[in-house]
C-alpha cells in the first residue's frame, strides 16, 4: 500500500480494516452454511490486534489476518456453531463495516474540499 | 473464493444445502407408507452428506453436499394378511421411516435455509455500503 497525498495511514487503516471485516463476513456466513455441517468447528477471525500492532509500528500493510477455530463446547454431531451469536455478529460486523466505509467517505470528503471539487 | 462479491455464493452454497435436504425429508415423508411384498426392499429413508469447503485464504466458502446415504432396505415387515401384496405368511415391508424425526429436520433445514438467507441480505448490505466508498 503506498503513502501519498491523497492515501494517507488513516485511509489504508481504514482500507485494512474493511478488509478484515470482509474476511470475518466471509467466516460468519461459512459458519452459518454450515450451520448442521456434522464435526465442522466454527471459524473465528482475528485482524484488530495485528492491525494495531501494524499501526504502532508505522505500516499497516503488515496487517494480518488470522483465522482459528473456535474452541466452544460441541454437539451431539460434532459441530460447534452457535446460530444466535453468528446472526449477532453478522449484524454487529455489518455495522462496523458501514462505520469503516463512512469514516473513509469522510476522509475522501476533506481530500476533495482542499483539492477544490464540491 | 476470488470473486468480487464471494460472501453472497457462500450464503449462496447454504441456501442449496439445507434445500437438498429439505428435498430428501420432503421425498422420506411422501414415501412414509409405501408399501412393498417381502421380496423386495423396501423404500429406503435418503440421508444428505454435507461437508465444509474451504478457500485458500482459510476463510471458509461454505457447504456442500457431496452425497446421500440410505436407510435400512429391510424396513419394517409387518404383519396384515388382508393387503394385496402379503406373502404367504401374511406379511408386507414398510419403509423404516420415523414421522417424528423428519419433523425435526424438516424444522432444522428450514431454520438453516432461513439463516443462510439473512446471511445473503447481510453480505449485499454490506456490499451496497462498500460501493458506496468515494461518492
Amino acid at each position: 500500500m503506498t503513502i501519498s497525498g491523497i492515501s494517507d495511514s488513516v485511509t489504508a487503516a481504514l482500507h485494512l480494516a474493511i478488509n478484515g471485516l470482509d474476511a470475518r463476513q466471509q467466516a460468519i456466513s461459512t459458519n452459518i452454511a454450515n450451520l448442521e455441517t456434522p464435526n465442522y468447528l466454527a471459524k473465528e477471525i482475528d485482524f484488530e490486534s495485528s492491525l494495531r500492532a501494524a499501526l504502532d509500528d508505522g505500516d499497516p500493510s503488515q496487517m494480518e489476518i488470522s483465522v482459528s477455530e473456535s474452541l466452544a463446547a460441541t454437539r451431539l454431531n460434532g459441530n460447534n456453531v452457535n446460530i444466535d451469536f453468528e446472526l449477532l455478529a453478522s449484524s454487529e460486523n455489518v455495522m462496523r463495516q458501514k462505520l469503516a466505509v463512512q469514516a473513509l467517505s469522510a476522509k475522501y470528503q476533506l481530500i476533495r474540499t482542499a483539492i477544490g471539487t464540491p | 473464493m476470488s470473486a468480487v462479491f464471494g460472501i453472497l455464493d457462500v450464503a449462496k452454497s447454504g441456501m442449496g444445502v439445507y434445500k437438498t435436504w429439505l428435498n430428501a425429508v420432503a421425498d422420506n415423508i411422501a414415501n412414509i407408507d409405501n408399501v412393498t411384498d417381502t421380496a423386495s426392499p423396501a423404500f429406503q429413508e435418503r440421508f444428505v452428506q454435507v461437508t465444509a469447503v474451504d478457500d485458500q485464504r482459510g476463510f471458509g466458502a461454505g457447504a456442500a453436499v457431496v452425497g446421500a446415504d440410505f436407510g435400512d432396505p429391510n424396513g419394517r415387515v409387518n404383519y396384515d394378511p388382508n393387503h394385496p401384496l402379503a406373502d404367504e405368511n401374511g406379511f408386507v415391508r414398510r419403509p423404516d421411516i420415523d414421522l417424528s424425526d423428519q419433523m425435526v429436520y424438516l424444522q432444522l433445514a428450514q431454520r438453516g435455509y432461513q439463516a443462510n438467507v439473512q446471511a445473503f441480505d447481510r453480505a449485499r448490505d454490506a456490499y451496497e455500503s462498500i460501493l458506496s466508498i468515494g461518492r
